[in-house]
């Protein structure tokens, strides 16, 4: 019933597990009310910062990946440096004039736009989790606002801002 | 153990912060820009304000970090440039310090008006952003209505700004 495999899988789940456990009673700030107030609280908002853990330990997997990669290939690796290759990287060829160039307007333009739809996007997120309990009074409400945001996509499509001329 | 963890967040951030205006090239100051855009998430987190933690990754460390790399590669400082625009540093500091009166101010009084404890058992029952949407959506409909003419207005005004043809 038990193979090796399930095997391995569980015992790594009970490990992970128990430093769930152990994180989520450290930064427990909750026990200075009554009983039945946290009760009252489903559990996964409880443990708030006991479920953050894992996006923790990613965070530090990444920051110390990049340290010790760098510090390793600094410390061990050659260094002889020549003309040629201290030149900078422009896919092989002959590197002409300086790296700071300036840039387009172009790339502003999308930027911009990028940024005024990624707004509106933060605006359906509560209205989807409220999606079931607004009804048709919050469809219609978000249709609106669509629609006048619609307006604007129109425009920008039109004029031709989203074409790379 | 969150003291702790709140601690090294502080460092972090204020560490950050200080690369921002220390820095000589404008990319490395962006890019500590977004170190502390990070930090103020993780006090978010702290604050049981997931919501605004997801937007300010989301809009600020990345559509406004966009636009402020966007604004620096497009004016094209060069590193000496840096001398000649020396006395913007007075009037940088003038309206530097007011913000952070102003925000000592602000925080002081809030201390002052709400107990010690501060966790809204309120939210947590309902959700942080259960609870945004359900003031968005209801009492503070008009402003969310308005807000979709205000990024209309922006659209037609980024292309007729940038747009060399309309």
């Amino acid at each position: 019933m038990l193979d090796k495999k399930n095997l391995i899988k569980y015992v790594f789940d009970v490990y992970v597990y128990s430093i769930l456990v152990f994180f989520i009673n450290r930064t427990s700030r909750h026990t200075e009310y009554p009983v039945e107030t946290i009760l009252a609280i489903p559990p996964w908002r409880l443990q708030m910062l006991g479920t953050y853990l894992p996006i923790l330990l990613l965070v530090i997997v990444a920051v110390l990946f990049g340290f010790v990669t760098l510090l390793l290939s600094s410390l061990i690796g050659p260094k002889k440096s020549s003309r040629i290759k201290l030149a900078p990287y422009e896919c092989g060829c002959e590197p002409v004039g300086t790296a700071r160039e300036r840039f387009s307007i172009k790339f502003y333009l999308i930027a911009m736009l990028f940024i005024l739809f990624d707004i509106e996007a933060v605006f359906l997120y509560p209205w989807a989790i409220l999606y079931k309990k607004l009804g048709v009074f919050g469809l219609v409400e978000m249709g609106v606002f669509i629609l006048i945001l619609f307006v604007g996509y129109i425009y920008v499509w039109k004029k031709g801002a989203l074409e790379w001329d | 153990m969150e003291t702790l963890f709140f601690l090294i967040v502080s460092i972090v951030a204020i560490a950050s912060a200080v690369m921002v205006i220390a820095c000589r090239n404008p990319i490395n100051s962006a890019l500590s820009l977004i170190l502390t855009f990070f930090c103020l998430a993780t006090y978010y987190v702290m604050l049981d304000a997931p919501f605004l933690a997801a937007v300010q990754v989301m809009v600020y460390a990345g559509a406004i970090m966009v636009l402020i790399v966007f604004t620096i590669m497009l004016l094209n400082i060069r590193i000496d440039a840096t001398r000649r625009h020396s006395h913007m540093i007075f009037f940088g500091s003038i309206v530097g310090f007011a913000t952070l009166f102003n925000t000592v101010y602000i925080v002081m009084k809030s201390r002052a008006a709400t107990p010690a404890t501060t966790v809204n058992v309120e939210a947590l029952k309902a959700g942080h952003t259960e609870l945004i949407g359900r003031e968005m959506f209801t009492n503070f409909l008009l402003p969310f209505e308005i807000t979709s003419i205000l990024l209309l207005v922006a659209i037609v005004g980024a292309v007729v700004i940038a747009k060399k043809k309309i």
